[in-house]
């Protein structure tokens, strides 16, 4: 373990050493000035002759990108270049916003995609898994800014259960502390602290489901033939002739295997949220990290731009380092696949 | 007498052919296949069979709902927007951006990273594995977010659009490449070949390219159905086709003010993509399937 351990986290810290290049060089790939890019702080202000220093600008490449490691280690990226404000410090709350959606949907696309992938294998061929599979087709293949569109349309427009877009209802003038307006609210001395939180959950209902749309449909459809190949192996077979109920044989016998080859693409399903987030947020006004980064593009502000996206992508590496270290954990065959082979 | 069989012939489909066989045998991936052949042919006849020119604007007849509802005009099939254009002409034409460069940008990734892929899986006794096992988890981040980092580079605008998906489209295309070739390298029959003594460009081409191309395909699709879907939505961001060329997302992104007015402009373009994306899910779909029941029998 010890050893499985020391090489993920080898490739991990590699991977976002190779990341931190990347954006690094965006700096000199982006119009303008490199320092500009990197730190916000433009030629002609004051600043600008320390910051050219302390980024090693006078001196080589390769003294520049350790002074660059050292400052986002630091959590300095630099100045946003329309606001003059701190990223990190903005980035915070950015973050939490999203955080708090994207927790909210990969819960529930987890909470949808496991269980009917597994009822739809446990019937597999009958009418019941051709349902599930085709409506499980369909909804990967809606776009995900449509279907928000839809959504919006049937639940806010026509029948008006739900608020179209934003977080939270203006009138109840909760404070923005940390971000997430459930823990905002909370955390808040209002006197409506009730209906706030129920106004809240209404806004989030619809963000959430299109986020969770595509993911759960993802995860459906990879449960469900991961299933029906481990129902096949004899091991079940075996189990039945003893005597096992269905029920037990899904979930003690079979689901520990489906799980060891559904986790592995628990990363990817990720990132295509995180892909999907920027639209999202952007047709729902979610005032998150997806949404800031797309401003950010529109009106090229470098600093955002790199930071968001390191971050986006760092955390879709986090949880493959995460992933990979449980499943080494949990299964401890799949330890021996890395070590042989190539 | 012609049907006289002189020699024994014993004839060994492809795999290609193989997997074709079992694709042909179920109805919907066919129908699907179908109906992208028919949107192909209506893509490219597009600038001659629609109706009236995609921006032309009609004074008399604006938001006009579609054909067959109560207030619709036959002069235009599918009604038309809130400047005056007429739908129908707009979806063909847009068709071409949405259904028509994806195409295009798929060939063109997919030649180069098959290239690679395969270059690199044919390198076994490699020095880069740890290039490659970092790059295995840099894979897992997705092609919409390295377009944006393209489109951040470059800039938004419908050339930048393309330059940006056909580039964030290679690495997958290598990293199946890579992955197929390495597998069939360890297989007997290469092995063979090998012995036989046949040069590696030999192996490549006639003897592990073949076995393959089933799963390359079976890419092609993947990769066709999210270029469709990122062009669309990089479009619908405002970061892709600019405003007033037609095109199924930022026809989606004009619907948003419009859609509680007049409906038929958000649900027709986003039918449309939807349509053509389950059609290409559908084949992609029954390809892999078709591939499982070889690789099991």
């Amino acid at each position: 373990m010890t050893r499985y351990l020391m090489t993920r986290l080898f490739y991990f810290f590699l991977a976002l050493l190779v990341l931190s290049v990347v954006t690094f060089s965006l700096n000199w790939l982006f119009p303008g000035d490199p320092l500009t890019n990197m730190s916000g702080i433009r030629d002609g202000q004051a600043a600008y002759n320390a910051t050219l220093e302390s980024r090693a600008f006078d001196s080589t490449v390769i003294q520049q990108y350790v002074n660059y490691l050292a400052h986002i280690t630091q959590f300095d990226w630099g100045l946003s270049l329309s606001t003059g404000n701190d990223v990190w410090q903005d980035a915070a709350t950015y973050l939490v916003v999203s955080a708090e959606l994207v927790l909210l949907s990969f819960a529930l696309a987890v909470l949808i995609g496991l269980p009917l992938g597994m009822l739809a294998a446990n019937y597999f061929r009958h009418n019941l898994d051709k349902f599930i599979l085709t409506s499980a087709m369909t909804g990967y293949s809606i776009p995900v800014f449509w279907l928000a569109q839809l959504l919006i349309l049937l639940f806010a427009v026509q029948i008006e259960w739900l608020p179209i877009t934003g977080q939270i209802n203006p009138l109840y003038a909760i404070d923005s502390i940390t971000g997430s307006v459930i823990i905002d609210i909370l955390l808040s001395d209002s006197q409506y602290k009730l209906a706030a939180l129920q106004d809240a959950l209404l806004h989030l209902v619809l963000p959430v489901l299109t986020l969770s749309s595509l993911p759960s449909m993802l995860l459906l459809r990879i449960t469900r033939n991961q299933t029906i190949e481990v129902l096949q192996k004899p091991y079940v077979k075996a189990a039945r002739a003893r005597g096992l109920s269905q029920k037990r044989l899904l979930f003690k016998h079979a689901l520990p295997n489906v799980l060891q080859d559904v986790l592995p693409q628990m990363t990817f399903i990720f990132g295509l949220m995180m892909a999907n987030l920027v639209i999202v947020e952007h047709i729902f006004n979610w005032p998150g990290a997806g949404a800031w980064l797309l401003k950010a593009i529109i009106e090229r502000d470098y600093p955002i731009i790199q930071m968001v996206l390191f971050t986006l992508m760092g955390l879709i590496l986090v949880l493959n380092l995460l992933v990979e270290i449980y499943r080494g954990w949990r299964f401890p065959m799949t330890r021996e696949e890395r070590y042989g082979g190539y | 007498m012609a049907d006289i069989e002189l020699y024994y012939q014993d004839r060994n489909p492809s795999p290609l052919q193989l997997v074709w066989f079992a694709f042909k045998r179920r109805l919907a991936p066919m129908i699907s296949l179908w109906l992208l052949g028919a949107l192909l042919v209506l893509v490219i006849l597009a600038p001659v069979i629609t109706p009236y020119s995609a921006n032309v604007q009609f004074v008399d007849a604006v938001a006009l709902p579609p054909s067959w509802t109560h207030d619709g005009n036959m002069q235009f099939l599918f009604g038309t927007d809130d400047l005056g254009r007429d739908m129908l002409s707009r979806l063909l034409i847009g068709g071409r951006f949405s259904f028509g460069l994806p195409i295009i940008m798929v060939i063109l990734a997919s030649t180069i990273g098959i290239f690679i892929g395969a270059m690199v899986g044919a390198d076994t006794k490699s020095k880069l594995r740890v290039l490659g096992r970092t790059l295995d988890r840099l894979l897992t981040i997705p092609s919409f977010l390295l377009a944006l980092v393209l489109i951040a580079i470059l800039g938004a605008g419908l050339g930048n659009a393309i330059i940006a998906i056909t580039l964030s489209l290679v690495p997958q295309f290598i990293y199946v490449t890579r992955n197929a070739v390495y597998q069939e390298w360890q297989k007997d029959y290469v092995t063979a070949s090998r012995l036989n003594g046949c040069s590696n460009t030999y192996l490549m081409y006639r003897v592990i390219l073949p076995n393959i191309t089933p799963i390359l395909v079976m890419q092609l699709t993947v990769a066709l159905s999210v270029a469709i879907m990122d062009i669309a939505a990089l479009s619908f961001l405002g970061l892709g086709v600019q405003s007033p060329t037609p095109e199924w997302g930022s026809m989606l992104a004009r619907s948003l003010d419009e859609v509680y007015l007049s409906p038929w402009s958000m649900v027709l373009p986003g039918l449309s993509l939807f349509a053509t994306i389950m059609a290409i899910n559908v084949v992609g779909d029954s390809l892999r399937r078709a591939i499982k029941q070889r690789m099991d029998t």
